[in-house]
């Protein structure tokens, strides 16, 4: 197993005094010297205001940049005094080191985890590296549910666009909702806090040279702390903004990841999730306000011609493990015209489903099988795009609800064809 | 006319006696012949037990080779199938063995072609059925990264690959099998030489303005997409 470059010697030396941290804040980079100052100063100045007694350790965990991060991270400093910040009683060390393993964002959180466990820390967060909205209210929102409250897992909550975080809202939040019946609206957010325990916890699964290792990380981290009845909470962050993602990055993989992450976490907790029949709402922090969003620009033909390509070549794959009456349905709507293009909410449930069935039945290979969902989820996202196009945040925020619901109405053909 | 009487007794006596002789062969043959159709029932009994307690019919199905095996008429399950191949090769094989106690210069001949085939024959098999998964699994991979690729005619790339590495696995075991090994590998270069070049005109040729627009539509698609997906 890889290990991380991030020792428990390192950390000593980061901290005088004995081998102990009660906060470990977290950061994951990967060429992100642009924004990462921004972040760390946010952190840091967050520290100084909420936990200006205990022993912090900031922990940038980067996977070989070559965009100078790492000095950017040390290089970072906060005027205390312009925003009215009385100095720590200790410092807020700073350690930046390349993490080993595949490269990913679970790999980086692995040597987190590692500095959490043997620091003996007693909570801990982890924040992206490219936020723009982060402020120093994040590390309370983060750390206090679990330092003050003994939560052992913190979600976050963002006002995002309509049209922000697809994945997420058609898939992602939905599902894991129904399947273990928490109402956690970003689990795949990015930035969580955790207690000490829940980093050991997650130290000892046996999931490093999997996608867990890359973008599962995030669904892992959400799904693992619910189906192991770990204390829950989300913290309202406000907005989220962040650099654009990389324009060469591939999202295919990323859904691809993700999604098959998910998959394999519904294998794993068939028990678990199989006794849940309703969601219920988690206990929230923060103060939610009205928050001004980036618009997002949407490829709504891109995505239809997309549709339209799978519903052209893979209607065969589809058959089978789904319906001939759907498959039909599928390719007849793919000669619509965008205005008319309609995905329901019922039918895109049922394929989920359908897919999540046939990768627990083994259909098909199971890289292909999550590609081959690409074009349909490309088709409903259009349908969503087109179905809110006129409507405000809230309201399309009610369509996702509606989705979520329909996922748990349809939960029952999942757990009697598993 | 005595004279005939008393050949024709003579070679009938002779006959009886070669016939005497044989029974006692005979009865082996039929003994092993007999042991074939048992040990053939049981291996077969075997075989199908061992094949649901592993989902062999279920992985066929993933594979394509149920598929492809209705394509063929056979409308039985493929572990059934192989559980006949397996009964009716295990009883020929007994035949032979029967024949080849009796020692005769042609059965001999015989029997030493047919275990010197076999050998030839599994390997063959092996690599027909070994290249049917990989050229399922390869095909299918063609077909949806092309589709993720946005490239429209994707069935048709992925079909052109099946039946290239069909081609290219079926010239394999003929040649393991020694039919006509030349024109097996006159036909195979003769077959892949010009689908290469008539693959290099039609893409020169009629697919530059194809070619432009998936490039151009990929290159569209990287600049235009800010969309945070996940």
């Amino acid at each position: 197993m890889p290990r991380s470059d991030i020792s428990t010697e390192q950390a000593a030396r980061a901290i005088p005094g004995p081998e102990q941290a009660d906060i470990i804040v977290g950061i994951a980079s990967y060429n992100n010297a642009r924004t990462i100052g921004h972040v760390v100063r946010a952190v840091d100045a967050g520290l100084a205001k909420y936990f200006p007694s205990q022993k912090a350790i900031i922990v940038n965990s980067d996977g070989g940049s070559s965009d100078s991060t790492p000095e950017a991270v040390l290089g970072a400093s906060v005027d205390h005094k312009a925003i009215f910040l009385s100095h720590r009683l200790t410092t807020v060390n700073r350690i930046t080191s390349p993490y080993h393993g595949i490269p990913g964002k679970g790999s980086a959180f692995k040597a987190i985890f590692e500095m959490a466990a043997s620091l003996n820390a007693k909570a801990c967060c982890v924040v992206d590296a490219d936020l723009r909205s982060i402020t120093p209210e994040w590390m309370e929102l983060l750390l206090s549910p679990v330092y003050k409250e003994a939560f052992d897992f913190v979600a976050p909550l963002y006002t995002r666009h309509k049209y922000d975080g697809t994945i997420t809202n058609s898939i992602i939040y939905p599902l894991t909702r129904a399947l273990y019946g928490r109402k956690i609206r970003q689990p795949i957010g990015g930035d969580f806090g955790f207690s000490g325990e829940m980093a050991r916890f997650y130290l000892h699964q046996d999931v490093w040279t999997s996608d867990i290792a890359r973008f599962g990380i995030d669904i892992w981290m959400t799904t693992e702390a619910l189906a192991g009845n770990f204390k829950v909470c989300q913290s309202y962050l406000g907005a989220k903004i962040h650099d654009p993602k990389d324009p060469g990055a591939d999202l295919r993989d990323m859904f691809v990841q993700v999604v098959g992450s998910l998959m394999s976490l519904t294998e794993k907790h068939n028990a678990e999730w199989k006794k849940t029949h309703d969601s219920k709402e988690v206990p929230t922090f923060g103060f939610k306000y009205s928050v001004g969003v980036v618009p997002i620009r949407v490829n709504t033909e891109g995505m239809l011609r997309s549709f339209r390509i799978g519903a052209e070549n893979l209607k065969e794959v589809w058959a089978g493990f789904m319906d001939k009456p759907v498959v039909d349905w599928l390719v007849k709507l793919s000669h619509e015209e965008a205005a008319s293009f309609r995905f329901p909410k019922e039918t895109w449930v049922g394929i989920v489903y359908d897919y999540i069935l046939a990768y627990h039945h083994k259909k098909l290979q199971a890289e292909h099988l999550l590609k081959s969902l690409i074009p349909l989820y490309h088709g409903r996202t259009a349908s969503f795009f087109l179905e809110t196009m006129d409507m405000g945040d809230d309201e399309a925020e009610q369509v996702v609800e509606d989705v979520a619901a329909e996922y748990e109405n349809q939960k029952g053909y999942l757990a009697g064809n598993w | 006319m005595g004279n005939i009487i008393d050949r024709l007794s003579e070679r009938l006596g002779t006959f009886g006696e070669k016939l005497l002789e044989f029974i006692p062969d005979l009865l082996v043959i039929v003994i092993i012949i007999i042991s074939g159709f048992i040990a053939a029932s049981i291996l077969r009994f075997l075989l199908i037990k061992a094949f649901s307690a592993v989902r062999f019919d279920d992985w066929s199905d993933q594979i394509g080779l149920t598929t492809a095996f209705k394509k063929a008429g056979i409308t039985s399950p493929p572990s059934s199938f192989l559980g006949s191949f397996v009964y009716w090769f295990t009883v020929v094989l007994f035949f032979v063995a029967g024949f080849a106690t009796l020692g005769f210069r042609v059965t001999d001949a015989l029997v030493s072609i047919f275990f010197a085939f076999l050998p030839r024959f599994f390997t063959a098999l092996i690599i027909v059925l070994f290249g049917f998964f990989v050229t399922k699994n390869l095909a299918r991979g063609v077909l949806i990264a092309g589709v993720t690729a946005g490239i429209e005619y994707s069935k048709a790339l992925s079909e052109l690959v099946r039946v290239l590495l069909f081609v290219l696995v079926f010239a394999m075991a003929l040649e393991e099998l020694a039919i006509a090994p030349r024109v097996v590998l006159a036909a195979f270069g003769i077959f892949f030489g010009a689908i290469g070049i008539a693959a290099a005109v039609a893409f020169g040729i009629a697919g530059r303005d194809y070619a432009k627009r998936v490039i151009d539509y990929l290159l569209s698609k990287r600049e235009g997409n800010d969309i945070d997906q996940l």
